[in-house]
């Protein structure tokens, strides 16, 4: 066959075959059916929900004091499916870290911080902290009284950390007040840097599992 | 597949087979509606798209100084609106006939100059200099009771 010929001639160049073959047959445990461990699965779909609206929603929106909300609101108002692509990253949102929270619960009470998932766990626990940065970054983008009194707060509690509270505002505000300057900073935290460290620990917490094998409970 | 596997479709198989295409079915649907979708959302809206016509509105008379022009944006491009030291109203396209670029009016010598390749044209939109051997294009014009200067754009 054709294809059969050209996927042979792509595989003696690219030696995808291998690899390929190597994410896709996996050993299923009797317990992948159960909800208790569907939590990582759903996570990672979601992540790749949030992946996907979040670059359409980068083609529209403007980050500056003048144009957010203006630029949201065109979304929401003018563009095709904007509300829907602006709904989708909202809720996604909402029910990732939803979903990341029971995720890590279970593995807490479950114990899946022993030998041999220690990695995992401080890869996983690291996530965790990173998508709480996504859904605090991303909660000042839309530029409303909300969402800029609610960064103005929570950038003062971060400062009445001790010893490291006035730098730490100063580098989450970048200046003394929430302006333009916190504005761009945050949407390069949110879609720049965060997901960079992010994607890079998601393949790490992946990659570990295909490796050692999903364990079975402890 | 190399070898043809031939399942017996059975009584109790068929709820499998027809769950198994449903499945297909919607996962098809969700992958093709969220590409069409992702794609219309990328398109600008469709009321940008419309090119204004007809007569519209731009400046007052009383607050266009003599020898100087106003620059109003139509359709994407600026028009000029130029009052003559003789109190003659002319209005241009700022579009250069030559190549395209928006040329700029100067108020020194009642001249429109070009940026790009240096065309001139006097204050009739008639070339005097550079590469250009078309005039600039000119608009309908006319004032209204109240002073008001509409503009035709076609």
């Amino acid at each position: 066959m054709v294809t059969r010929k050209t996927v042979d001639w792509f595989d003696k160049r690219l030696r995808f075959k291998e690899p390929l073959l190597f994410m896709m047959e996996r050993p299923f445990s009797k317990h992948a059916t159960d909800i208790k461990y569907c939590f990582g699965g759903i996570s990672l779909i979601l992540f790749i929900n949030q992946v996907i609206t979040g670059l359409l929603l980068s083609i529209y929106y403007v980050p500056t004091p003048q144009d957010a909300y203006l630029s949201i609101q065109y979304i929401t108002f003018e563009v095709s499916f904007g509300w829907l692509i602006r709904a989708m990253h909202m809720w996604g949102a909402d029910l990732m870290i939803l979903s990341v929270l029971i995720h890590l619960c279970i593995a807490y009470f479950k114990g899946y911080y022993r030998k041999p998932l220690e990695l995992n766990w401080i890869s996983g626990f690291t996530l965790f902290l990173l998508s709480l940065g996504f859904g605090f970054s991303g909660y000042l983008l839309p530029w409303t009284q909300l969402s800029y009194w609610a960064t103005v707060i929570v950038t003062d509690i971060a400062a009445g950390i001790p010893y490291i509270g006035e730098n730490l505002l100063l580098f989450l505000r970048g200046g003394m007040t929430v302006d333009q300057s916190t504005l761009i900073r945050f949407y390069s935290f949110h879609t720049k840097i965060i997901p960079v460290f992010s994607m890079l620990l998601l393949t790490l917490h992946l990659w570990m599992i295909k490796r050692r094998g999903i364990c079975v409970p402890l | 597949m190399d070898e043809k596997t031939t399942v017996k479709l059975v009584r109790r198989g068929f709820f499998r087979v027809l769950a198994d295409w449903c499945l297909k079915f919607i996962l098809l649907v969700t992958a093709g509606g969220g590409a069409i979708m992702s794609l219309s959302f990328m398109f600008p809206p469709r009321k940008l798209m419309q090119r204004l016509t007809g007569w519209v509105p731009t400046v007052d008379n009383k607050g266009l100084k003599k020898g100087e022009v106003a620059q109003v944006m139509f359709n994407g491009t600026p028009v000029y609106v130029l009052k003559t030291p003789e109190d003659k109203l002319f209005c241009y396209s700022a579009v250069c006939p030559h190549a395209a670029c928006i040329v700029q009016w100067s108020t020194d010598d009642q001249h429109f100059k070009c940026p790009c390749h240096e065309s001139v044209f006097d204050s009739l939109g008639n070339p005097s200099g550079g590469p250009a051997t078309e005039p600039l294009t000119r608009l309908e014009l006319k004032t209204d009771e109240t002073g008001k200067i509409f503009i035709k754009l076609v």
